[in-house]
């Protein structure tokens, strides 16, 4: 097998070092005073996301095909992304676990409709209460997801 | 991955530099942008699909590229393999940084393969973007091209070959050390390079 080894000249390491810009901490800073601005816009969003899911949930229960839960999965990995970006890390946290259910049985060629609906639950729980309060109660819930995706799929895969 | 702790009082100048940004989720971008937007980028150029991306590379000189493992027509990891491959100088060699949220089992080995210089697991954290950029800015990997690989080096570590390998490559050294084949030092001599020496300054 011919392998080549080529260097590059790396544009950016030169660009980083010009005179100017900004300290790391400034760039942390404003990075996270810009994400604040956005902060209500991208959290209504990602609720709809989680409506739009809710609501397909009989569909994807009736007729669980490939197609459906691809769009589920995509729909979960957004939610995912979006709420852990904003700090909602359990709603984040129960949307990938949707995604992990759906993944794990197309590899195991299992579907279980109780499983999924009691993520479409779990989703439903954490919109209506981000409560402190509430926070042990959602660990508990977020811990069932886990054994019941283990219960249908049996253990994780490993990479191939 | 360890990485070097960056010293928060280090100046960084992102103000030139030219930047891709490809995510599919008007969100997700929002937040790229409002992140990039802070760390000093000027005007990330953005695209929400492969074919779009695919453009730009072929029209702008690029410095990094921010990507996101699920595109709208693509998977993120077929653009870096295409990127690679595409023998388009010197973006083909441009850093990548790959994010994902949730990796599909089938996917986990194309994250490695695929030649992206990072992978960066979402959310994202300010924080950790930035790491991983100054970390991109500082790597100078050989960039490899062979039938099943094309991208930066993987191995960057350099801790020799993997257990039980002889190693592929020609300065691979093997794992076990060999008999001596010049005279040991005398003390003298080590203790010679041991001994502090007065130098003028």
């Amino acid at each position: 097998m011919t392998v080549t080894r080529r260097r590059f000249e790396n544009r950016l390491s030169k660009l980083i070092k010009l005179p100017g810009g900004k300290t790391v901490q400034e760039a942390m800073d404003d990075a996270e005073a810009n994400m604040e601005s956005i902060r209500d816009k991208v959290l209504g969003a990602m609720d709809k996301k989680v409506l739009q899911l809710l609501d397909s949930a009989a569909a994807v229960t009736a007729d669980p095909n490939p197609e459906a839960l691809t769009n589920c999965y995509n729909v979960a990995n957004e939610i995912f992304a979006l709420a852990g970006a904003f700090g909602k890390v359990q709603m984040g946290e129960a949307a990938y676990s949707l995604c992990e259910l759906i993944d794990r049985s197309r590899e195991a060629g299992k579907w279980s409709s109780p499983a999924f609906q009691a993520h479409m639950n779990a989703l439903r729980l954490m919109r209506h209460d981000d409560t402190e309060e509430g926070q042990e109660a959602r660990k508990v819930v977020l811990a069932g997801l886990r054994s019941v995706i283990d219960a249908v799929t049996g253990p994780p895969p490993k990479p191939r | 991955m360890a990485t070097p702790p960056t010293n928060p009082k280090s100046k960084i100048n992102l103000e030139r530099a030219t930047v891709l940004l490809m995510d599919s989720s008007p969100q997700g971008m929002d937040i790229l942008v409002q992140v990039l937007g802070g760390f000093g980028v000027r005007t990330p150029l953005r695209a929400m699909a492969g074919a779009a991306a695919m453009d730009m590379v072929k029209s702008h000189l690029l410095d990094l590229i921010i990507i996101d493992a699920q595109l709208a027509d693509m998977d993120g990891y077929d653009f870096v393999k295409w990127l690679r491959t595409s023998k388009i100088e010197p973006n083909c060699a441009a850093p990548v940084i790959l994010m994902s949220g949730h990796t599909q089992v089938s996917n986990v080995t194309m994250g490695r393969d695929c030649g992206a210089s990072f992978l960066v697991a979402k959310p994202i954290v300010p924080r950790v973007l930035l790491d991983r950029v100054i970390w991109v800015a500082r790597e100078n990997r050989v960039f490899i091209e062979c039938p099943t690989y094309c991208g930066p080096d993987r191995r960057f570590k350099f801790v020799g070959p993997p257990p039980g390998t002889e190693g592929r490559r020609a300065d691979d050294l093997p794992l076990e050390v060999g008999m001596a084949n010049t005279p040991n030092m005398s003390q003298d001599a080590i203790d010679s390079l041991l001994q502090p020496q007065k130098a003028q300054l």
